[in-house]
């Protein structure tokens, strides 16, 4: 149960590489984000030098991969009742804010829509999360305009912000409480907070920065896909798409799946894995009729889905402005110039309205 | 707190039966090893092991408790699989998946079932659902199309048996798009059995109207229902997607908003007019 007032601590910034070492010691083994090189990857925290400390989003979708992973068997028949069991805990370091929004869609999906799905809620009790806020942005990031912010809100156990001499770090969960009060940390004091706070609106308007020439729009999105749905816009943003399912395999959010039967030896075992609505068979039936016929209805359905069934079904966008469908896309389509057209055109609307 | 059941796992169910309907069309009668009920309108995943599974919604009875049936056209990858088999093999399923028919609302009115092809089977089990309680409903019309006589499926039942059994309380008009030598009913589209509705249906405006069948003649179907006067809200539809995981998450048969598995599979008209592509 969340408090109304979080607890918020902090530990001197030097004594990061002690504390993953207490969580070790006393918890359970670290994994994380690291970087290498250029490149943000994923794997086992050894030590303080590991530590990939603030920073950015990965490119690689590892909520995804860790909470749904590409490939998983889910059924082994006929047999027993064929359940998952919970992995030994594992702690992982340094998710962001657009990660753990995309979980907190995999919790309305895969744990509150009923039947609840025993493989994610295993993972969901195999993992304690600590996540970090951003400290730096991507020229593809737009979190701020799709309800989100450039640091984790929940689903966190801990969550850490790196300031020049601490780390503020805010609890999230009973297990996120119990580290605070096992660990030596300090209670934040009113001024640390309002340090962390002031930290956080100077990145949420580097958000803002880089997107100035997207946003914001003149309407909501959900408002924009229902009148514009068949606007002209989605033929013509569509013509580059190669339906290479890159935006939908690297999206966070894109949960949907594909049940898969193989015979085996003594048994037969169904595996689930990840299907993209942007292929031209993914809605087609098995008599041949296919209700997205035409690569555009299939483009649009991805963007109704995030910006309207999301809102409609869930009450949230099922986008987290990651940014990640356009760093991938060989077609260099851009999610937010086709947001942008949509409200080009209603604004061009309501001024010939107006005239 | 983990959930006990998986809801993947396909139940075992044995084939004991097998009844060629039409050429393309075999009536599978299965015996569920677990305890299975289900109501009318609603789907099970039929799963051929290790080849897969696909969805079809059950033409028996809800109330006959020893068996199952689905009756299936060869179309693809898994039902010819299934049309291979002889009785004496394990299948599996799951479900029931879905919402049923709203026969509460269906109580005290007129009732019209518009079935073509094998979009007779979930209507069948509506029938025998229907028919079993009939003192609750004022009439039924029943209209079956097939494209010839040999694709009528249920035969038997719709040309002699059920006429016979439900004279006091039920209609049927059958037609086939093209006739042999031994037709004697109508020919022409399903579209034809609702001319001259007035003479069985005497207020089109409370009627229900129950459709299922190819997507293209459940679209005339409803035009000409809308047409005749009913309401978008009394037509129920039998929505056609490639269902997969049954359980609203997979996202195949996602139909604007609604997941069809489980918003659907049956839908009023009324709910879905404004979707695109409905027709598919």
């Amino acid at each position: 149960m969340r408090r109304e007032e979080p607890l918020i601590c902090k530990i001197p910034r030097e004594e990061l590489g002690k504390f993953l070492k207490w969580l070790e010691d006393n918890h359970a083994p670290v994994y994380g984000l690291k970087k290498e090189g250029e490149k943000i990857t994923f794997g086992k925290i050894s030590g303080p030098h590991d530590i990939y400390l603030g920073g950015v989003r990965s490119l690689h979708p590892y909520t995804k991969t860790l909470f749904l992973p590409p490939r998983e068997r889910v059924a082994r028949y006929f047999g027993e009742e064929d359940l998952p069991t919970v992995e030994e805990k594992r702690i992982i370091f340094g998710f962001k804010a657009c990660d753990l929004r995309a979980l907190a869609i995999y919790d309305i999906m895969f744990d509150d829509t009923v039947p609840s799905d025993p493989f994610y809620l295993a993972k969901r009790e195999s993992y304690y999360i600590i996540s970090f806020d951003c400290t730096e942005v991507l020229p593809t990031c737009f979190c701020v305009f799709v309800d989100g912010n450039p640091y984790p809100e929940s689903k966190f156990d801990l969550n850490l912000t790196p300031l020049e001499d601490i780390i503020i770090m805010e609890v999230g969960s009973q297990w996120g409480e119990v580290v605070v009060k096992k660990y030596p940390t300090w209670l934040a004091e009113p001024e640390d907070i309002k340090r962390r706070d002031l930290f956080r609106e100077e990145m949420k308007k580097k958000v803002m920065e880089v997107n100035k020439e997207f946003f914001p729009l003149s309407k909501p999105l959900t408002y924009l896909l229902r009148t514009h749905f068949d606007s002209p816009v989605w033929e013509e943003k569509s013509q580059t798409c190669v339906a290479c399912g890159g935006c939908t395999a690297i999206c966070p959010t894109c949960y949907c799946y594909t049940l898969y039967d193989e015979e085996g030896e003594k048994t037969n075992e169904r595996t689930r894995i990840w299907d993209y609505c942007q292929y031209p068979g993914f809605a087609q039936e098995a008599g041949g009729a296919n209700p997205r016929k035409k690569r555009m209805e299939r483009f649009r359905h991805r963007y109704a889905h995030k910006f309207d069934y999301g809102m409609v079904r869930k009450g949230v966008y099922e986008c987290t402005g990651c940014g990640r469908c356009i760093s991938v896309c060989p077609g260099k389509i851009d999610m937010r110039e086709v947001l942008l057209a949509l409200d080009q055109e209603e604004l061009k609307k309501g001024k010939e309205n107006v005239a | 707190m983990l959930p006990k059941k998986n809801p993947y796992q396909p139940r075992p169910a044995k084939l004991t039966e097998v009844i060629e309907e039409s050429p393309t069309i075999k009536t599978f009668r299965l015996i569920p090893q677990e305890e299975f009920t289900f109501e009318a309108g609603q789907f099970i995943e039929l799963t051929v092991p290790g080849v897969g599974e696909a969805p079809f919604t059950p033409s028996s009875s809800p109330f006959e408790k020893e068996y199952l049936e689905v009756t299936v056209m060869r179309v693809g990858r898994v039902t010819s699989a299934l049309h291979n088999l002889q009785p004496g093999v394990m299948l599996g399923i799951r479900g029931p998946f879905g919402n049923p028919y709203p026969l509460e609302k269906f109580e005290g009115k007129e009732i019209l079932i518009v079935g073509g092809g094998v979009g007779l089977a979930p209507l069948r089990a509506l029938f025998l659902t229907l028919v079993a309680e009939k003192e609750k409903y004022k009439k039924i019309v029943f209209c079956c199309g097939a494209r010839t006589p040999k694709d009528l499926i249920y035969k038997e039942s719709i040309l002699e048996k059920w006429p016979k059994e439900y004279r006091d309380k039920v209609c049927f008009r059958v037609t086939v798009d093209q006739g042999d030598e031994n037709w004697k009913g109508r020919v022409g589209l399903v579209t034809c059995t609702l001319e001259n509705l007035e003479e069985e249906i005497a207020d089109v405006s409370q009627s229900i109207a129950v459709v299922c069948g190819p997507p293209i003649m459940m679209k005339f179907v409803t035009l000409k229902l809308l047409d005749e006067g009913y309401k978008p809200a009394n037509i129920y539809l039998s929505m056609e997607r490639n269902m997969s995981c049954g359980v609203g998450k997979c996202g195949h048969c996602m139909l604007g908003p609604y997941y069809v598995c489980k918003d659907g599979p049956v839908f009023p008209y009324s709910k879905i007019m404004n979707l695109p592509n409905i027709w598919g």
